[in-house]
């Protein structure tokens, strides 16, 4: 049963001062137009979508389908780049939330009233900021065994016989000295970077063969970052970037996002 | 639109993974009145995979997911 009508795609929530700037701003449905739909003091920023291809069953099936999958995502993400360029605070929507009607969106504005405004706050003239870390495991383990043989005892002194030992139970431990090595490399990109957030969190390392990255993701942090601090936040990765190579991680840098990731909780920080 | 699945493509499409990561983020906690559900959100990522890796690789992951999920068509 084919799914008729229209519904509305939110992208996101501003503050109902906000004025961002929408005018010819392609929407997820080609041929909608943006607008804003709220209350006193919230907008959702929203658009129609046809339920044939946005509705519940529809998106089951085009979500298989990677050519609309990017294609939505893409332009769900230009629309909120083109809001963050005069918007002070935006609390983004996941993909694809979609309202029965005008009705709807502004029963979910009331609803979730004290959360958006808290949200908004929290995140207002802040940015979020995307630091993974990849570790070559052939560097890294080039690392170990030169910090190794800088550290090793004159073999000369010891007999063959502990030498064969010593040498075996090095090549036994190479693998974990450059798990260790690695693991203190992440936490301390992380200390630092946190150090230089408002707020931070840790997302799962995305696997190989999603990363499509030859390295391993050894870290994959999320960061809140005020707009004043971004040049700083941009200069302490470049520095890491810089300090950790010698360890065989590469840092890999993206950003500004919408703060999707420092909007979910309903707690106060 | 039809451009061919080379290098380039593979680009594009860790590009969208980063993107995926972040628009499917599980973390926003406002729902509508349709909303992609966590175990369309495993299929996304499933066929994100499927796009990038061996067909072997796949067949466990499916099989896998399927296992997590108990099953994608709900």
């Amino acid at each position: 049963m084919a799914e008729q009508g229209q519904g509305w795609y939110v992208y996101c929530v501003v503050a109902a001062d906000e004025r961002p700037q929408l005018e010819g701003q392609p929407a997820v449905h080609s041929g909608s137009e943006i607008r804003l739909i709220g209350d006193e003091q919230l907008s959702a920023v929203a658009s129609t979508v046809p339920l044939d291809e946005f509705g519940a069953e529809a998106l089951r099936r085009n979500l298989e389908d990677m050519a609309w999958l990017e294609r939505a995502a893409r332009s769900h993400q230009a629309v909120l780049d083109r809001v963050l360029d005069s918007a002070t605070a935006i609390v983004p929507m996941r993909l694809c939330t979609i309202f029965d009607d005008e009705e709807g969106i502004r029963e979910m504005l009331a609803r979730e009233h004290e959360h958006l405004l808290g949200s908004l706050e929290r995140v207002r003239d802040h940015s979020e900021w995307s630091v993974k870390a990849l570790a070559d495991p052939a560097a890294v383990e080039a690392a170990v065994r030169a910090r190794s043989a800088a550290a090793a005892p004159d073999a000369g002194a010891a007999g063959a016989g502990h030498a064969y030992v010593a040498r075996k139970r090095e090549e036994r431990s190479l693998r974990e000295r450059s798990r260790e090595l690695v693991e203190a490399a992440a936490e301390e990109v992380h200390a630092r970077l946190s150090e230089e957030s408002e707020a931070h969190t840790l997302l799962p390392p995305q696997r190989r063969e999603v990363s499509g990255r030859s390295g391993e993701m050894v870290l994959n942090g999320a960061y809140l970052v005020h707009r004043s601090r971004a040049d700083a936040f941009r200069a302490a990765v470049a520095e890491l970037t810089e300090t950790q190579r010698g360890v065989g991680l590469e840092l890999d840098l993206s950003g500004p996002w919408a703060p999707y990731n420092f909007v979910a909780t309903e707690q106060p920080a | 639109m039809a451009r061919g699945r080379g290098e380039l493509a593979s680009q594009r499409e860790v590009a969208l993974v980063d993107l995926v990561d972040r628009a499917l983020n599980t973390g926003v906690v406002i729902h509508g009145d349709i909303t992609i559900s966590l175990a369309e959100v495993d299929l996304v990522y499933l066929n994100l995979r499927l796009l990038l890796s061996s067909v072997s690789t796949v067949r466990r992951d499916l099989a896998e997911a399927l296992d997590e999920t108990g099953g994608l068509a709900r």
